[in-house]
């Protein structure tokens, strides 16, 4: 398996490894602007359970509640 | 049954192919993720022979070359996927 | 060049026919927030989306979602199979057997033909990536109501998984916009 790391092999490309890694929230949030959080992989479900349920990563899966009502209470 | 030996080992092709797929699009906003890239060329070795065993019992999985034919042309051999039934 | 794979992404297991579910389930075969929209959708944006990441990110999701179209046909298939003229009738189906007999078309639950106004493009990578973001949205809710719509344990086995794609797809598109937030921010855009 490749483990050189890939900025070696294109030190000229366009952009890249500028930007990264991009933290969890950005440092300096804007007005009018929508963030999503930045996923760092840490755990995975073992295969047939990732197929189940149809995400590998356990922090993605969030499965649909039919008796939750929104706007109640 | 050998039907069932079939789907079976198409299962462990989903289960398989689902992490590859997952790691993939997580690779694509994440290219500097080295665990994540390991992870991922690991399926794909894992893959790959689970796909060659697959196509030496039960005919090929992909066409335009990717994958070698019998005799006869086993590209057209049934059942297609929207006619498998569980 | 794309390379079919004569298989499904996600086993299809249906208990019984059900015709009023198949018609419900042409929503997400040609509607405006179905499988067939969303390829389309991001399969044409990728062409000038600006960075690389988004370009891989549309050409693999909207690939994935033409395997969510296989998927979708292939339960509409299995619950209309041998269905007599009298049963397509009773479900609604009357209109369409008229057409074409048990073919399928690109329509939405009511017969609507599937139309390009569904989608969008826009060329600015911040505007394409929030309708790419609504859509896996409208999508997802398509599937809660779908999943209500139905007891079939096997269909709704398989709803839940397409319902789940949608939720990840949802943050790799939010992820692909962090990154043009990020290149917009340090200037090294445009």
């Amino acid at each position: 398996m490749n483990h050189q790391d890939p900025r070696q092999h294109h030190p000229k490309m366009m952009s890249p490894f500028g930007i990264y890694p991009i933290p969890f929230m950005p440092a300096c949030p804007q007005y009018a602007n929508a963030y999503v959080p930045y996923q760092y992989y840490c755990q995975s479900f073992p295969l047939p359970e990732a197929l189940m349920k149809g995400t590998l990563f356990p922090e993605l899966y969030k499965p649909y509640m039919p008796e939750r009502q929104l706007g109640g209470e | 049954m050998m039907m069932d030996d079939r789907l079976a080992l198409l299962r462990q092709i989903q289960e398989v192919e689902f992490a590859a797929v997952e790691l993939n699009l997580y690779l694509d906003t994440h290219m500097e993720d080295q665990r994540a890239l390991m992870e991922y060329n690991q399926i794909h070795k894992q893959l790959m022979m689970l796909k060659q065993q697959y196509e030496m019992l039960y005919g090929p999985l992909t066409n335009f070359g990717f994958s070698p034919s019998q005799y006869p042309w086993k590209w057209i051999e049934g059942p297609w996927p929207w006619e498998q039934v569980y | 060049m794309w390379i079919y794979e004569k298989k499904l992404q996600y086993p299809v297991k249906i208990c019984q026919p059900d015709l009023k579910m198949a018609k419900y389930l042409l929503t997400q075969y040609g509607g405006p927030d179905g499988e067939l929209s969303a390829a389309l959708r991001y399969l044409n944006q990728r062409y000038t989306i600006p960075t690389n990441e988004a370009k891989a990110l549309l050409t693999d999701i909207g690939t994935e979602e033409l395997a969510h179209v296989e998927i979708i046909v292939t339960m509409i298939y299995q619950l209309m199979k041998d269905a007599t003229v009298e049963e397509i009738e009773a479900a609604g189906l009357g209109g369409n057997y008229a057409i074409r007999d048990g073919a399928l078309f690109y329509t939405d639950a009511n017969g609507v033909p599937w139309t390009a106004t569904y989608i969008q493009a826009h060329g600015d990578p911040v505007t394409d990536l929030h309708e790419d973001m609504a859509a896996e949205e409208k999508a997802r809710a398509t599937y809660e109501n779908l999943l209500k719509l139905t007891d079939d344990p096997g269909l709704k086995d398989t709803l839940r998984f397409l319902r789940e794609r949608e939720v990840v797809h949802f943050q790799r598109f939010g992820e692909a916009l962090r990154i043009v937030q990020e290149y917009q921010q340090a200037k090294k855009f445009y």
